[in-house]
């Protein structure tokens, strides 16, 4: 036990001595969060639009038609829950529902068609603009129906009601954040122990450790223990500099969240493992962790959400570790989810860690 | 004398190779033994074996009664240990490294003594990427002193080093040699061999081809009839390189 303490304790020194690690790992993710974050911070975007159509008629296509055509909007499709949950997590500015039935004929003109515009409240004056240029469609389909009524007395038949929900007032930021914070996990783990371990076996240093008497495990075990107590002061600055400058939300519960953190950086650091178990020296460590970790970066939801992506890659990127470590850390932090919705994220980052502790110590060669 | 160390028909294949091909010796308690030879000669690994590193092939070792391949952990409790390559971690101070190691073994241990001992006492809080090759060497030896062990193992230990740095190196083993312990070191230096070894054996080829003192060696050689083309003058190059330069260390 005192040999646990005092190699961990070593080994935190070795790390934060190492002033490139430090900065590698620490500041290059505070710089992304800063640049995007302020980059995200104007709002010049376009205006998301997330359409409903239970219709599914001539007179809703018509509509949508003519809405695809405004340059400021961009609109998107799907079924009422999963456009609601998006309004909700600030990927949608507003959602507009075509109810069954919704025609642009009028049948019975007593009872109006009805079109339902569901926008964020705490971000009204984005969706007001919105709301402004969607009432101006209407008013213009309503002449349409009636041209031969003069403009002042138009009937309203069809009609935009407008719905204020309450939402959890995501930004950019929000995306983002948990992402790096998944990233930062992922660095730390791969790079930190696949370099500082090829670096010791070069020097000769893990085979000098071998000619003591204590238990290598010991070893790895202070290394990891010492590098999941970094990652846990990493991922409080990440969220510090989150929440001061560019107003980050935390929904969830913060414990939780540093329970998938701790399992994220488990599978890392198994992952690390295995690469400087397996590799010779850095230059063979470097090639093997870059393979790993750069397709992860652009194909797991770090830095633009994987909805956006092709339904095969979809597919195929939903089982990679980190896009379960940047859905959990996010789910948690903008909605606040607890477990009973990450039961799959949960479950996925736990088989990647022990799949990668298996291999970790089958292909750990100490020389 | 006691024996410290017992070798017996000791093996060590890799695959159809064999790098070490059913040696015995022994060493004595008290005494710096000595294996020379040639590089690829089989030394290294007959040493790595001893300190419980290699797995043995066939043969046996016991290191002060304690058997090698079934006590491992015991063995490596009473050895100090200098590899070839001195890979230290980094970014760590001498004194941290020398407490790092002692609770390797579960041993306090008092950093600025042993610094004291290899003449590192004023490099206590510097990080070793700052040492000349002579103080990392000398450093290794306090690394392999820091379980204040029975017998020492070097490897090569001046390999690298100028004349100063070697001579005092010598001194060094030589302190450690007047404290008790015993020292099994190999080299390619015959000079160095002379200076420190009671006793040493010449390995080729995997094999022992000779072992006895060095005074022993020579005698028996001269006694077949060798000498030397050139007749040897009272003095060599080292000794004038020494004479110009001085004894003294020149990188602190």
């Amino acid at each position: 036990m005192e040999q646990l303490r005092a190699l961990t304790i070593a080994s935190f020194k070795m790390y934060f001595r190492n002033k490139s690690a430090v900065f590698f790992s620490l500041f290059i993710p505070i710089l992304i969060i800063i640049i995007f974050g302020v980059l995200l911070g104007g709002n010049g975007s376009k205006l998301s639009i997330g359409i409903n159509d239970q219709a599914n008629n001539q007179s809703s296509q018509n509509i949508i038609s003519q809405l695809k055509k405004i340059d400021s909007f961009t609109i998107s499709s799907g079924v009422y829950d999963n456009e609601i949950k998006s309004l909700k997590s600030g990927d949608r500015d507003i959602v507009l529902v075509f109810p069954k039935g919704f025609s642009l004929t009028p049948v019975d003109t007593s009872s109006p068609s009805k079109i339902q515009a569901y926008y964020d409240q705490a971000k009204s004056q984005t969706a007001q603009v919105g709301l402004l240029v969607l009432d101006n469609i209407v008013q213009t389909i309503n002449q349409g129906i009636y041209s031969n009524i003069s403009k002042q007395s138009v009937p309203q038949y069809v009609s935009l009601e407008q719905k204020g929900i309450e939402t959890n007032n995501l930004s950019g930021i929000d995306f983002l954040v948990p992402g790096i914070i998944a990233m930062s996990i992922m660095q730390l783990g791969l790079f930190s122990v696949a370099f500082a371990f090829t670096t010791m076996k070069k020097t000769g240093a893990l085979k000098r450790l071998q000619a003591t008497p204590a238990k290598p495990s010991n070893f790895i075990i202070a290394q990891s223990l010492s590098r999941l107590g970094i990652s846990m002061i990493q991922v409080l600055i990440l969220i510090g500099i989150g929440i001061a400058l560019f107003k980050l939300h935390m929904y969830g519960n913060i414990i939780f969240f540093f329970f998938f953190i701790l399992l994220g950086a488990a599978v890392f650091l198994a992952m690390g493992f295995a690469v400087a178990g397996y590799s010779k020296d850095e230059n063979q460590a470097a090639p093997i962790t870059n393979f790993i970790q750069l397709p992860m970066l652009f194909l797991s939801g770090v830095f633009f959400p994987r909805t956006l992506m092709p339904d095969f890659l979809k597919n195929v990127t939903s089982i990679l570790p980190l896009t379960y470590l940047a859905d959990a850390l996010r789910q948690i932090a903008n909605n606040g989810a607890g477990i009973s919705q990450l039961w799959g994220d949960f479950i996925g980052l736990l088989i990647w860690a022990i799949i990668c502790m298996i291999i970790a110590v089958k292909v750990f060669k100490w020389e | 004398m006691e024996n410290i160390i017992e070798v017996k028909n000791l093996t060590k294949k890799y695959g159809s190779f064999t790098a070490v091909n059913g040696i015995s010796f022994s060493v004595e308690k008290g005494e710096v033994f000595g294996i020379l030879g040639p590089n690829g000669a089989g030394k290294t690994t007959t040493l790595e074996m001893i300190e419980g590193l290699r797995d043995i092939t066939s043969g046996t070792i016991s290191v002060d009664g304690l058997n090698v391949k079934k006590q491992r952990e015991e063995v490596k409790k009473i050895i100090g240990v200098q590899l070839q390559t001195t890979g230290f971690f980094e970014n760590l101070t001498l004194k941290e490294l020398l407490v790092m190691y002692g609770t390797l073994y579960n041993m306090k241990v008092d950093p600025m003594a042993i610094l004291e001992e290899v003449e590192l006492s004023e490099k206590a809080n510097a990080q070793t990427v700052t040492l000349s090759g002579g103080q990392k060497q000398r450093f290794s030896i306090a690394l392999a002193l820091a379980n204040d062990p029975k017998v020492m193992f070097l490897d090569e230990p001046t390999t690298g080093l100028d004349p100063q740095a070697r001579r005092h190196l010598w001194t060094l083993i030589q302190q450690i040699q007047e404290k008790g312990k015993t020292i099994v070191l190999t080299t390619h230096y015959m000079e160095e061999a002379e200076e420190l070894c009671q006793r040493v054996a010449i390995m080729d080829h995997g094999e022992i081809v000779q072992l006895d003192t060095p005074d022993n060696l020579i005698d028996a050689l001269l006694q077949k009839g060798f000498s030397k083309k050139r007749v040897e003058k009272q003095a060599n190059l080292e000794d004038v390189f020494i004479d110009l330069t001085g004894h003294d260390l020149r990188e602190e």
